[in-house]
């Protein structure tokens, strides 16, 4: 008996539990032939659906300024509230601009005072 | 597969599932999955046998690596970017992190127990001592199969072995007890 003969029974009692187990050559080899068929079919892989994503996005990006028109201004699309009557109306009606300063209570100021209006 | 080495495969079938039970875990319907996807390397080719090694070794090699391969890509799944990606992209083949009940539950309490025993020692150990006395490779073979340099492996070997008789013997006096 050799000095290893314990350890030998051991694994000896292991191998026998696993052979009842295993499955039979035939049947592995017909799984792993199935498998490799499955495998060589082709399939979508992450970086191709990762390459249509960018594809698309770019696709995306470069039509969508033709598609939808760029929005109106802000000054265009404001109403008009007080319209130009003519070539160099002004907006206010009331003052203007070419009328004498002179007022008729201007005898009540001293005749030595002189204002210069502007 | 050529017929040459499909003949060659054959007679290690149940080795190599037992090798792959012990590479994930304990996990039986992990390990089918790894052995399954370890033929399909052969099957495309990814896998070619140069005759460098004895074939046990290089086959072993193969499913040890795509246990490990397997291991990373159940581990990304389970992050959140996989777990994203997985929605974008649902052709690809999604797999439960939670172990089959199936590959959980042992018939046998003492090879759940020497299971345990090999699990609770470090890696390399328990890779060795499977290699050496389950699968009945020299322990400069294990180094191969291990990607270790034989003194390396030896010292995970006479270690392990010192370790598991330790647990064993542990085990045994506890269920005197009982």
């Amino acid at each position: 008996m050799s000095e290893d003969q314990d350890l030998k029974d051991v694994f000896a009692r292991l191998r026998a539990a696993d052979r009842d187990r295993a499955p039979t050559f035939s049947l592995v080899t017909q799984r792993a032939v199935a498998a490799m068929r499955t495998n060589s079919q082709p399939r979508l892989s992450w970086a191709w659906w990762l390459a249509g994503a960018g594809g698309l996005a770019a696709l995306a990006a470069f039509l969508l300024p033709i598609v939808s028109p760029p929005p109106p201004s802000l000054a265009g699309s404001l109403p008009v509230l007080l319209p130009q009557s003519g070539e160099g109306s002004m907006l206010f009606a009331g003052i203007d601009p070419g009328a004498s300063a002179a007022m008729p209570s201007d005898f009540l100021i001293p005749a030595g005072l002189s204002i210069d209006i502007p | 597969m050529n017929e040459e080495l499909a003949s060659q495969l054959e007679p290690l079938h149940a080795d190599a599932f037992g090798w792959a039970v012990h590479c994930c875990g304990g996990d039986t319907h992990r390990a089918e999955d790894v052995l399954q996807t370890a033929y399909v390397k052969v099957l495309q080719g990814l896998a070619m046998y140069e005759a460098r090694s004895a074939i046990k070794t290089w086959w072993f090699g193969l499913i040890r690596l795509t246990a490990l391969e397997e291991f990373r890509r159940q581990r990304y799944r389970e992050s959140l970017l996989g777990r994203l990606l997985a929605t974008i992209s649902p052709g690809e083949e999604t797999v439960s992190p939670s172990p089959c009940p199936r590959g959980v539950i042992e018939a046998d309490e003492r090879t759940r127990a020497v299971r345990a025993q090999l699990a609770s020692l470090p890696g390399r150990q328990a890779e060795v001592l499977h290699l050496v006395f389950y699968q009945d490779l020299s322990v400069v073979e294990a180094a191969a199969v291990m990607k270790v340099s034989v003194g390396s492996a030896r010292q995970h070997y006479d270690r392990a072995k010192a370790r598991m008789r330790e647990l064993i013997t542990t085990s045994n006096e506890l269920s005197c007890h009982e």
